[in-house]
């Protein structure tokens, strides 16, 4: 039993004080856990008098440990860096509506939630190739659970990717630079696994050709990528050949490992893997229409395509936590005072 | 003839084809593109010279091409409109496993 105020949801919201005086009592942190009921710890920092450096030692370890997502609200104007004490929770923020967005992810996907929010605390330490592996382990776990089984029932029976004769992906060499478009823009570039596999191979000639300077990626049509390709969601043989699967084929890795070399210009809708692959390039505009979103939590996942790894990377855990706990969509300006993108363009 | 070894960068005299060696045979091998043998990158393309029309197939940037024996492997870095041959066999388009979608 947690002596605390407990919401409708099952979740638990605390005073920073309380919450203290709690984890320093050994109070038995199971109840703060999705498996107990509770899909997250509400921490208000508002009224919170700066920890001792051994506190808040303490609190860390205890929040990395904790089974849930934790949110803390700060005070207003702690603006982009809350302080040391915000930046041991999983999301922090000094609006109550938006931190709730985050809420709201952790109460429809909880499983969903804490795996993601695991994988951003551990990821900051990690090599990248160990973060894209811990990321994949994850993904495939809950490929085989409750919250992404419930959203596939909603849904027409998956198909084997078809074998068309069209290459998804243009590719023109010209010099020192290899242009890759996406080209199915009639799916808004959704990424197939046929797709997946044109961009390993031109990124494996990347990888073996030094005198490649500069590779450009683009995307044809309305949409630089509107995600992974639903029409195939759930046609994965079983989870654990998925993992080895990605572990085979990683077109998150071949990106990463040249990124120095790569420029991508992203338009419209850059959903999931349109944003989680754009985010490891050295380079990355945006034009002033588009938008990113990662919507994998609401169907009981979590960004599968390195965006665990690329956009901590670029904005931060927090951020990318809020942004994938939320599904909500943010916009050029936002994109840009975060450091998604370095440039819009119109 | 040039002996090669994987890493080893050949260009085609008659197109703009590039490949780089990912696994060759120990000895000698005479490795053509549109019917004319392959140079070092950097190495003067013979003026002039025209595609063997038996050797006009093409090449596609990103894929692997084996000889018949399998002791040949090249990977295309820069396409073009001759095809590769060695000792007058044309090489074969080596597809990449296919796997399943992951998601």
């Amino acid at each position: 039993m947690i002596p605390s105020r407990a919401a409708a949801d099952g979740s638990c919201s605390l005073a920073f004080a309380d919450f203290a005086g709690q984890l320093a009592s050994g109070i038995d942190r199971e109840g703060w856990s999705s498996a107990s009921g509770c899909p997250y710890l509400w921490v208000d920092l508002r009224e919170a008098t700066p920890p001792s450096a051994e506190t808040l030692a303490s609190v860390a370890r205890a929040l990395a440990a904790i089974a849930c997502p934790t949110l803390a609200l700060v005070p207003q104007g702690s603006g982009a860096s809350p302080g040391a004490l915000a930046a041991c929770f999983d999301v922090a923020h000094s609006e109550v509506k938006v931190l709730e967005a985050s809420a709201a992810g952790c109460r429809r996907s909880p499983q969903a939630a804490l795996a993601l929010v695991q994988r951003l605390r551990g990821g900051e330490a990690e090599s990248l190739e160990a973060a894209l592996i811990g990321e994949s382990l994850a993904y495939s776990m809950l490929q085989s659970g409750a919250e992404f089984g419930a959203w596939r029932e909603g849904r027409p029976q998956p198909s084997a990717p078809a074998a068309s004769g069209r290459s998804p992906l243009r590719i023109e060499r010209s010099g020192a630079r290899l242009d890759l478009v996406l080209d199915r823009p009639e799916k808004r570039n959704a990424f197939s696994a046929a797709l997946r596999d044109a961009l390993s191979e031109a990124l494996e000639v990347v990888a073996q050709d030094p005198s490649i300077e500069v590779v450009a990626l683009r995307g044809e049509g309305p949409a630089f990528c509107a995600g992974g390709d639903l029409d195939e969601f759930g046609s994965f043989p079983d989870p654990a050949s998925a993992h080895a699967i990605r572990s085979t084929r990683n077109v998150a890795r071949k990106m990463a490992a040249c990124a120095e070399r790569i420029e991508v210009r992203v338009h419209g809708a850059c959903v999931g893997a349109g944003i989680e692959l754009p985010a490891f390039a050295a380079r990355l505009s945006a034009r002033a229409d588009a938008f990113f979103e990662l919507p994998e939590v609401a169907m009981g996942l979590i960004p599968g395509a390195g965006g665990t790894v690329s956009l901590p990377r670029r904005i931060g855990r927090q951020r990318t936590a809020w942004l994938a706990l939320s599904g909500e969509r943010i916009d050029v300006d936002t994109a840009m005072a975060w450091g998604l993108v370095d440039e819009v363009w119109s | 003839m040039p002996v090669f070894k994987p890493g080893t960068r050949l260009k085609s005299a008659v197109c703009n084809s590039e490949v780089m060696v990912v696994l060759a045979p120990s000895g000698d091998v005479a490795l053509t593109c549109g019917g004319a043998e392959m140079g070092a990158i950097g190495s003067e393309a013979a003026s002039g010279a025209a595609i063997d029309a038996g050797h006009a197939e093409g090449t596609l940037i990103g894929k692997r091409y084996v000889s018949e024996a399998g002791d040949l492997e090249v990977l295309c870095t820069k396409p073009g409109e001759g095809s590769l041959a060695v000792d007058g066999a044309a090489l074969q388009v080596k597809g990449a496993k296919p796997l399943p979608s992951s998601d």
